[in-house]
């Protein structure tokens, strides 16, 4: 597999726990698509635009994204890369905490590609995680 | 007929010698073929006591005729012995009917002589059996009877130009009552022309008795129609024959005039007013039937027994000696309420109308009066008085301001607490300056209220107005809220006659209100603000809360064997207490946004929704689960329903102990204040729930059980009861020993506001 046609994995998360849980979930399913993390909308947004010097992220690339977050959470975030020309068509998954009917509306109103509610359970989050990793590796990416 | 009863027609001729002559000048034409004759007649009647004649001679008849017409003759004297001669001698009485004739003949038989004077001889002298004196006798007698028959002939022709005239039908008829005549008069009272009704018998009631006096009797016209007509009648001579005379006044006139004044008679005879007639000293001449009836008069008493004083109390006899009667006889008419007496005792008050009546040359002649009993007008006037004197106590006692005005918009009435309120008493102004004069403010921009948006402006027009808040700063400087409802005022056919406001101080009651909008809206802030907590609090109470839960299940896995026995269940205890935090997140979380959800409204089949929830929920094959028919299919919001019935249903499922139970869930009708209501029964057949817990069951964070040994939040009946009240049901607990029977009540119609 040739490096630059790996997809990249935005994380978007303010939660260290969950960062862990995220990568805990990597290694399990040896997982080594590259995983950058922001700890916010503005940080991911930086992120994407290049504006942070240290990292720039090339496509293909899938945005996973928490719901509730300081400074620019994850409506806030969707909103914002829906209305920039070059990032709109990014594949965005929202993994949150909420169970929230309207949280979830507002989120495919965004047009992100899946909304899943993240499980208490260990092997039940690795599923998840697997099931995404399925998916990008199966599907083809803008 | 005989020739002389022609020669008796009526004529209105001039007879011809118009004084009576002498005797001297008596003129004597002798119609003898014989000169003896001649000569004995010269020789008569020349003699002194016979008097003196001139006569002259005519051979026969013929020339007899010619002689007449020459000359004046005031006899004839015709000698005739035959009767073939007979026809000539008519022939000359016809056409000379104004002399009269003496025959003169040689024939004795008395039979001949009977012929002789029917056939209109006056009298006859038998030749040679005569003297001067009987010729002397029978000439003078025969010149007394022609006068008087003159006379007679023209009496008759009086008689008949009077007849001919008379204004009355006259119809001669003989005593078959054949019509022999008739008057032009007559002709035209019947139509008939005379020569239509001669010889015909003419129908009319001939008694003896009738003949006394008039009396009406009703002729048939010649076009059918009715004549009525007087009619009186005389037994005449007509013609030498019995007759009799009709006279027929043609009434129908008259008749007509009866009828009508009739008819005037009874109208006054029949009307509730007294009508009465009176002459100059107010002695009745006339009472109407109320009349009789109020004076007291008995039947067939006549009226003029009666004075006017006698029928009115002295206050009225007074009034009408001193004004009544001299203002009739004045101007003709006078009208006033006055009183007439009840048979002479109970005084009734009447509308009196006294009328004077004047000959054609102005002297009045007698009175007439036409009283109306008022005394119903009057104790409907008082009683009408007494309701207003009510009506009005009413209104002075009131808490609210009234003020009626009429469709002027002048003041009628303005009760006390109007003049409170207002701060001053009416004046008389016009609407358009009612908020100057008064003071009234629009309350919200406090500029003077228009006049024409003014609940009692508005009313006089016609229009309701409810409820308009009006500010009114008072001369004293207070100001006031008033709320004003204005109504027209209408009679009974509907026409406005005006307006009349109501109208309060409202002033504390709008602070309060005020207040209360106030509250509301702070409470409404709080509970928002409560719900907000409650969401984020448990979000963000969840999220560290399922951090230790991973890091403690990471510590097992890292840890692996190295992990101490009594660690590893310390984890577990960890993880478990985390895991009973998180469903008591969950469930506080519903409970917040229970009942401030907009929820879709799907038809839902209660039966169906029963079953689905069972299956979900693995109650089967533990448990059995009843419906029946009662659960209805109905339009509701799904969501909320099928959360109760989960909570429910799981909750008996949960505190059931036994291996096998039984869940039935029914459902009936109710109205509750005029709203229906499914009644949803859910029983169970599990442990029940002592009496003394009913109370706390509903509660938050209420269980009966330890959380160990089941599972549970507590909050299960509170979000229950918490959405049913949302939607204006209610819900009972019912258990006694075994089983728990739960009902709640849930609306048909779904309406999220409730």
């Amino acid at each position: 597999m040739i490096a630059s046609e790996q997809v990249r994995i935005l994380l978007v998360e303010d939660d260290e726990v969950d960062v862990m849980a995220v990568k805990r979930a990597f290694r399990k399913l040896n997982i080594d698509n590259p995983l950058t993390v922001a700890c916010d909308g503005i940080e991911a947004l930086q992120i994407l635009r290049g504006e942070d010097e240290g990292t720039s992220l090339s496509r293909p690339l899938i945005i996973i994204l928490d719901w509730n977050m300081p400074r620019m959470n994850g409506a806030e975030f969707l909103q914002a890369l829906r209305s920039d020309a070059e990032l709109r068509n990014i594949v965005v998954f929202v993994m949150t905490t909420s169970n929230d009917e309207r949280d979830r509306l507002a989120a495919y109103e965004r047009n992100v590609s899946g909304y899943i509610v993240k499980s208490n359970d260990e092997s039940e989050f690795t599923d998840i995680i697997a099931m995404l990793q399925e998916f990008w590796c199966r599907v083809q990416l803008p | 007929m005989s020739s002389a009863s022609n020669s008796r027609a009526p004529s209105g001729r001039v007879p011809r010698m118009s004084s009576e002559p002498g005797l001297s000048e008596i003129t004597i034409l002798l119609i003898s073929p014989k000169n003896s004759l001649r000569d004995q007649f010269r020789d008569f009647l020349h003699r002194p006591e016979i008097g003196v004649f001139r006569v002259v001679w005519a051979e026969d008849i013929e020339s007899a005729s010619s002689a007449l017409e020459r000359q004046n003759c005031q006899i004839l004297l015709l000698d005739i012995d035959d009767s073939k001669d007979l026809s000539r001698m008519k022939g000359l009485l016809k056409k000379h009917a104004d002399v009269p004739l003496i025959v003169l003949t040689s024939l004795v038989e008395p039979f001949w002589h009977q012929i002789l004077l029917r056939e209109g001889a006056q009298d006859f002298l038998v030749l040679g059996q005569f003297d001067a004196a009987l010729l002397s006798r029978s000439l003078s007698y025969t010149l007394e009877r022609h006068a008087a028959l003159r006379d007679l002939r023209e009496s008759e022709g009086r008689f008949r130009s009077m007849v001919e005239r008379n204004a009355d039908g006259i119809v001669i008829v003989d005593r078959d009552q054949r019509v022999q005549f008739m008057n032009p008069a007559a002709e035209s009272l019947l139509g008939f022309r005379a020569s239509e009704l001669i010889g015909h018998v003419f129908e009319v009631p001939l008694t003896k008795n009738l003949s006394q006096s008039q009396t009406e009797v009703t002729l048939t016209h010649k076009n059918g129609g009715p004549v009525p007509a007087e009619f009186r009648f005389v037994a005449i001579e007509w013609e030498g024959e019995r007759a009799y005379m009709l006279s027929l006044r043609d009434v129908s006139e008259r008749r007509e005039m009866e009828e009508a004044h009739g008819r005037l008679v009874a109208i006054l005879e029949e009307t509730s007013d007294f009508v009465a007639i009176a002459d100059l000293k107010g002695r009745f001449l006339w009472v109407n039937r109320a009349g009789r009836l109020l004076v007291g008069l008995k039947p067939g008493e006549p009226a003029n027994k009666y004075l006017l004083k006698d029928v009115v109390p002295a206050t009225t006899f007074r009034l009408l000696e001193n004004e009544g009667l001299p203002s009739a006889r004045e101007k003709g008419i006078w009208q006033q309420e006055a009183a007439v007496l009840y048979k002479g005792i109970k005084e009734i008050p009447v509308s009196m109308q006294i009328q004077a009546h004047k000959s054609i040359d102005g002297v009045v002649k007698y009175y007439s009066t036409v009283s109306r009993d008022i005394s119903e007008r009057r104790a409907a006037a008082d009683k009408l008085e007494n309701q207003t004197r009510i009506l009005r106590s009413i209104l002075d006692s009131m808490g609210d301001g009234v003020i009626v005005a009429d469709e002027q918009g002048t003041f009628l009435h303005w009760n006390p607490e109007a003049e409170h309120l207002v701060g001053a008493g009416p004046k008389a102004s016009m609407p358009s300056r009612w908020m100057a004069d008064y003071g009234l403010l629009k309350p919200d921009t406090g500029k003077p209220f228009p006049f024409d948006e003014m609940p009692l402006y508005r009313a006089i027009l016609g229009e309701a107005s409810d409820q308009v808040e009006m500010l009114s700063r008072r001369a004293d400087g207070e100001e006031l809220i008033l709320s004003a409802t204005g109504r027209a005022l209408k009679d009974k056919a509907g026409s406005l006659k005006g307006g009349v406001v109501v109208f309060r101080d409202i002033t504390e009651a709008k602070l309060a209100s005020e207040q209360l909008t106030h509250y509301s809206k702070a409470l409404e802030h709080k509970n928002q603000e409560l719900q907000d907590f409650a969401y984020v609090a448990s979000h963000d109470l969840k999220a560290p809360l399922r951090a230790i839960s991973q890091i403690s299940q990471w510590l097992a896995e890292d840890l692996g064997e190295d992990l101490p026995e009594e660690s590893a269940r310390l984890l577990e205890l960890l993880h478990s207490r985390v895991h009973r935090m998180q469903g008591l997140l969950d469930d506080l979380l519903r409970y917040a946004r229970a009942g401030h959800q907009d929820v879709p409204v799907e038809t839902v089949d209660t039966a169906l929704l029963v079953n689905e929830i069972a299956d979900l929920m693995g109650l089967l094959p533990q448990f059995k689960i009843r419906t029946d028919d009662s659960l209805p299919v109905f339009d509701t919001g799904r969501g909320p329903l099928e959360q109760v019935l989960r909570n429910l249903l799981g909750n008996a499922a949960k505190h059931h102990d036994q291996e096998q139970g039984e869940l039935s869930v029914s459902c009936s009708k109710v109205k509750n204040e005029g709203i229906e209501f499914f009644n949803f029964i859910v029983e169970d057949d599990g442990p029940g729930i002592p009496p003394e817990f009913h109370s706390r069951v509903f509660k938050m964070f209420q269980t009966l059980k330890p959380r160990d040994t089941v599972d549970g939040s507590g909050m299960g009946l509170a979000l229950v009861q918490k959405i049913i009240h949302s939607c204006g049901g209610s819900i009972e607990l019912q258990s006694d020993g075994r089983g728990t029977r739960i009902s709640f009540t849930w609306p048909v119609q779904w309406n999220p506001e409730a």
